[in-house]
């Protein structure tokens, strides 16, 4: 009895593996404002939206540049990561009035004008691999806009004929900043330990938000995602 | 003695619960592979969407003879074989009809025209609120030097647009196999670490 009990509980504990939508890691903080969650492009009711703190990278962006000029050109995959990215025409704007440009430098821009600031890409990664670092190449002469750069994960249970209870996760964000003009922006977060890739249940996006549309004058060129193995 | 058991199969049940707590059990030799709703292309720019909640919904409002079709291309290595392709949407009561199509066009180097083949075709059916996963089985070999493939929804609109309920795709999420696994991933445990 009490075998067939352990067994019960075993394949239980299996099948609660196997459903378990991925959840948000200590630390993240679930937003409530329904007005925030519809203003980030979600559902308040189908839609948990959690976002994750900010990751104090400093130490490990020194060791970074300290490397190799940050810059994982030379691949090894014994020591570096390995990254996927994304450019300016992988950038798509979430309604077809926007008033976009996709100039010859692969950057993306919105006019003015255009009633929609939002735009997103699609992004893949390896399953069972850990994201790391965010880099974001970006253009801000502005000093009155700036762009918004943010990673997230969207998931839901696998197989589940209702898939409407979905869980979010903002892993990361890059912004260039409303008031000030930095120019030409290499700007990077690290989204913190144990953020695994989940690809049997999860998909990703990075999503470029536009503060105002003020032309070429602010323009996200590429974002770069890192992933590491155990 | 039955205690033990127990126990042990207990012991067990927590170390297999741990070491999948990432991920749900697979087949050691599957990948996966998801692409967000977002990431749909509109096959006309008549083709009216927007993107909610990560997905491609579509908007057009009006009827026309033609279908609204999304399309969501995809590469994978040579070495996979494609085996499920799922669609994952939503598809109300007041909403178009829709269909979803695993697609794939090949041109070799001496041909003039293309050859689109249907591999795969399926009607979702939809929960009480509308929520439905589609699965498409065809466990074809890609080749990659001469063909493409993708996955494709279409609204059918000629009678009802799609404003009348809510359509989306929310995701594509691709099944492949690989013929010959070797390590990486199989013993994976995904053990957490701590950085400074």
């Amino acid at each position: 009895m009490k075998l067939r009990l352990a067994v019960a509980t075993t394949l239980f504990g299996l099948g609660l593996a196997g459903t378990a939508p991925a959840d948000p890691l200590p630390g993240d903080t679930r937003i409530m404002d329904p007005a925030e969650i519809t203003a980030l492009g979600f559902n308040p009711v189908t839609d948990e939206v959690w976002r994750a703190p900010t990751f104090d990278h400093d130490e490990l962006l020194a060791a970074r540049i300290a490397r190799d000029g940050a810059s994982p050109q030379t691949l090894d995959p014994l020591v570096d990561p390995i990254w996927t990215s994304v450019a300016g025409p992988d950038f798509q704007f979430r309604g077809q009035n926007a008033l976009t440009t996709f100039n010859s430098s692969y950057s993306v821009s919105c006019q003015p004008g255009s009633p929609v600031r939002t735009a997103d890409a699609a992004i893949e990664f390896p399953n069972d691999h850990r994201i790391t670092w965010m880099d974001v190449w970006a253009i801000d002469d502005s000093a009155t806009a700036g762009v918004e750069t943010t990673l997230w994960e969207i998931c839901q249970r696998v197989n589940d004929p209702d898939s409407s209870l979905r869980t979010v996760v903002q892993l990361g964000v890059v912004d260039t900043g409303v008031a000030n003009a930095p120019g030409p922006l290499w700007g990077n977060t690290h989204v913190g330990p144990n953020r695994w890739v989940h690809s049997t249940r999860c998909s990703y996006m990075v999503r470029a938000t536009f503060s105002a549309c003020e032309g070429s004058s602010v323009r996200l060129q590429k974002v770069r995602v890192l992933w590491d193995y155990d | 003695m039955r205690n033990a058991i127990s126990m042990t199969a207990l012991a067990g049940c927590l170390l297999a619960s741990s070491a999948l707590a990432n991920d749900p059990p697979t087949f050691h030799n599957r990948e996966y592979r998801q692409i967000t709703g977002a990431a749909g292309q509109p096959a006309r720019t008549a083709d009216t969407f927007t993107h909610a909640n990560g997905s491609y919904r579509c908007t057009n409002s009006t009827t026309r003879a033609s279908a609204h079709v999304v399309r969501f291309p995809f590469t994978l290595p040579d070495s996979h074989q494609v085996a499920f392709v799922n669609m994952y949407g939503r598809n109300t009561a007041g909403a178009p009809p829709m269909t979803t199509r695993l697609m794939k066009t090949c041109m070799s180097q001496d041909e003039v025209n293309p050859t689109t083949t249907e591999l795969a075709t399926a009607t979702p059916s939809p929960n009480a609120n509308g929520y439905f996963i589609t699965s498409m089985s065809i466990f074809d070999t890609p080749q990659n030097l001469d063909c493409r493939y993708w996955a494709e929804a279409r609204f059918d609109i000629s009678t009802i647009p799609c404003t009348t309920g809510t359509s989306e795709v929310q995701k594509v999420f691709i099944e492949a196999d690989i013929p010959d696994r070797i390590f990486r991933g199989m013993f994976n445990t995904n053990v957490d670490y701590d950085l400074p």
